[in-house]
């Protein structure tokens, strides 16, 4: 089967020349080039928003605001990472609701994910095949503050380190490792009161 | 600081996740490319937006200059001497009419 051709590399320099002159196809063309990577932050920050679309054009607005800014001191699109997990941070700051998490609340499938969850890896890595648990991690997430939840998906989900999620969102890693303890041991306990209400 | 070590019941409940399914920050888009139009509207409404910005800044300049040049014309007003003031106009000498007392 033939492969597709891999897209040419971007010129980012040239692209960002012309955006800073005015020029709405390269807009359009930055848009387009960057427009899978800002979605995929955008969905592994706030999967449940329904309107990522609208995140999305956030992102780029900013970027476009911002671009005057930048100055080529790191790659271009870890420069717009920023800028994406920066405003999912802020919307997700905006979001107030914390939906508590409680047993009766899980479906059956989600309860079952736990139950061999807490049965041990051994169970789990037969039972997790038909249960999708990135649905049970997500209803716990939401019950975190913004901070806590961008640190632990940076950390926990996309598994990055201290020194990269510094960079990502400017916090200091003091700040990033003291808030993933505390995130995590909430975490915990959410997670021993759900097994309590599932022995039980 | 170390990743998970699957100690913890969310370190477990994490890695179970993981290991059932892709989480959602490694999932693949179906399709990488912005719906129609997307990358159009956000162009045109940053062209939109720059216009708007440059005759911002257009105002800002104007408005800063007409302050700037006022300032500077009150300072050259302040610091320049006073017009030397004309000499009052003489006044006439008073006529002093004699007056003779009858003898």
């Amino acid at each position: 089967m033939l492969q597709p051709d891999p897209p040419p590399p971007v010129d980012w320099d040239d692209v960002i020349a012309r955006v800073r002159e005015g020029c709405q196809q390269a807009a359009r063309g930055l848009v387009d080039s960057l427009y899978g990577h800002v979605m995929r932050i955008v969905r592994s920050h706030l999967p449940r928003a329904s309107d990522e679309q609208d995140l999305a054009q956030e992102v780029f607005m900013k970027l476009f605001h911002r671009l005057e800014s930048y100055r080529g001191d790191q790659p271009f699109p870890h420069w717009v990472s920023r800028i994406a997990v920066n405003t999912c941070y802020d919307r997700l700051r905006r979001q107030k609701a914390r939906p508590e998490i409680r047993f009766a609340d899980l479906t059956a499938e989600e309860a079952e994910f736990l139950q061999s969850t807490f049965a041990g890896p051994d169970q789990n890595a037969h039972a997790a095949r038909d249960s999708d648990g990135s649905e049970v991690v997500e209803k716990l997430l939401a019950t975190l503050n913004a901070t806590e939840q961008t640190i632990l998906r940076l950390l926990d989900m996309e598994q990055k380190s201290v020194q990269e999620i510094t960079e990502l969102t400017g916090w200091g890693a003091s700040k990033v490792k003291v808030t993933a303890m505390r995130a995590r041991r909430k975490l915990n306990e959410t997670l021993k009161r759900l097994e309590s209400g599932l022995t039980s | 600081m170390n990743p998970p070590s699957g100690n913890t019941l969310w370190e477990q409940t994490v890695a179970a996740a993981r290991r059932s399914g892709p989480v959602p920050a490694a999932a693949p888009l179906p399709d990488d490319a912005p719906p129609p139009g997307f990358a159009a509207r956000l162009a045109a409404r940053w062209a939109e937006l720059k216009q708007n910005e440059t005759f911002r800044l257009w105002c800002r300049w104007s408005y800063r200059s007409a302050l700037a040049g006022l300032l500077i014309a009150g300072i050259v007003a302040l610091l320049s001497p006073p017009p030397a003031k004309p000499d009052p106009p003489l006044r006439a000498p008073g006529v002093e009419v004699p007056t003779f007392s009858a003898p």
